[in-house]
């Protein structure tokens, strides 16, 4: 039940910022499912794949999604993502957490700035 | 060219914060594309969306290589989610995109908070290896 909630809460926010929905979800999962941070962003991604999906779709039908851009992105992200999954089972929860902070806080102040 | 280059080097750096933090490094690729590109916040997201089907995917596989995940629950949360996220994408295309990207600010800004302060719960099953 505290899963399907999670869902929806993430599927929402997955559509409205187009984020993934994993900044909601990863958090929950911690709290409510008593997931260790790395398994909540393993279970969170691939929810992702789902939400990111049906949100994406909805862009695109109103033609928003730059198709190109995408593209060019994804053909670096193919490489990356590999990357990522070797420092996430190798690297500790609390440098994870922390990191993640860090990162959010900096983007928000940068955007709310320019 | 250069451009197509850029996007391919910040999609390489997005997609390893991707399985990393498990967030679909959307919310660096939404600020990079706002802030730098110049695309709409509402561009920015979908373009940000595109991206990260293909890239979770990748990422879900590697991280399953690496002993992590549970695709039952993942498969729970998308499932009742999926609805939703339209739901959102609806709102979000009919909002004013300068709106809607203080509404983006905003919500990272708490998340990042959130992250950085919170006590973390005790973990006895965690072994650290330095």
């Amino acid at each position: 039940m505290i899963l399907i909630l999670i869902g929806v809460g993430g599927g929402f926010l997955a559509g409205l910022l187009g984020i993934g929905g994993g900044g909601l979800m990863v958090p929950l999962l911690v709290s409510f499912e008593k997931l260790r941070q790395r398994q909540a962003h393993a279970v969170s991604l691939g929810a992702v794949v789902v939400l990111a999906l049906a949100a994406a779709i909805t862009y695109g039908a109103a033609d928003e999604i730059r198709l190109g851009t995408a593209a060019a992105l994804f053909a670096g992200g193919v490489f990356g993502a590999p990357l990522g999954a070797r420092l996430l089972s190798r690297t500790n929860d609390v440098l994870a957490r922390r990191a993640f902070g860090v990162l959010l806080v900096c983007t928000a102040i940068y955007l709310a700035a320019t | 060219m250069i451009e197509v280059l850029g996007y391919v080097g910040l999609g390489l750096v997005v997609g390893a914060m991707s399985s990393f933090f498990g967030i679909g490094g959307g919310v660096t690729l939404v600020a990079v594309m706002v802030s730098v590109a110049g695309f709409t916040q509402q561009e920015a997201q979908a373009t940000a969306l595109a991206f990260m089907v293909p890239t979770a995917t990748v990422g879900v596989i590697a991280t399953r290589r690496h002993g992590l995940g549970d695709l039952k629950a993942s498969a729970v949360l998308g499932a009742s989610g999926a609805l939703a996220a339209v739901g959102g994408a609806l709102a979000a295309l009919a909002l004013p995109a300068e709106t809607l990207r203080y509404v983006f600010a905003a919500f990272i800004f708490l998340l990042g908070l959130n992250m950085l302060l919170r006590p973390l719960p005790p973990d006895p099953e965690e072994e650290f290896v330095p």
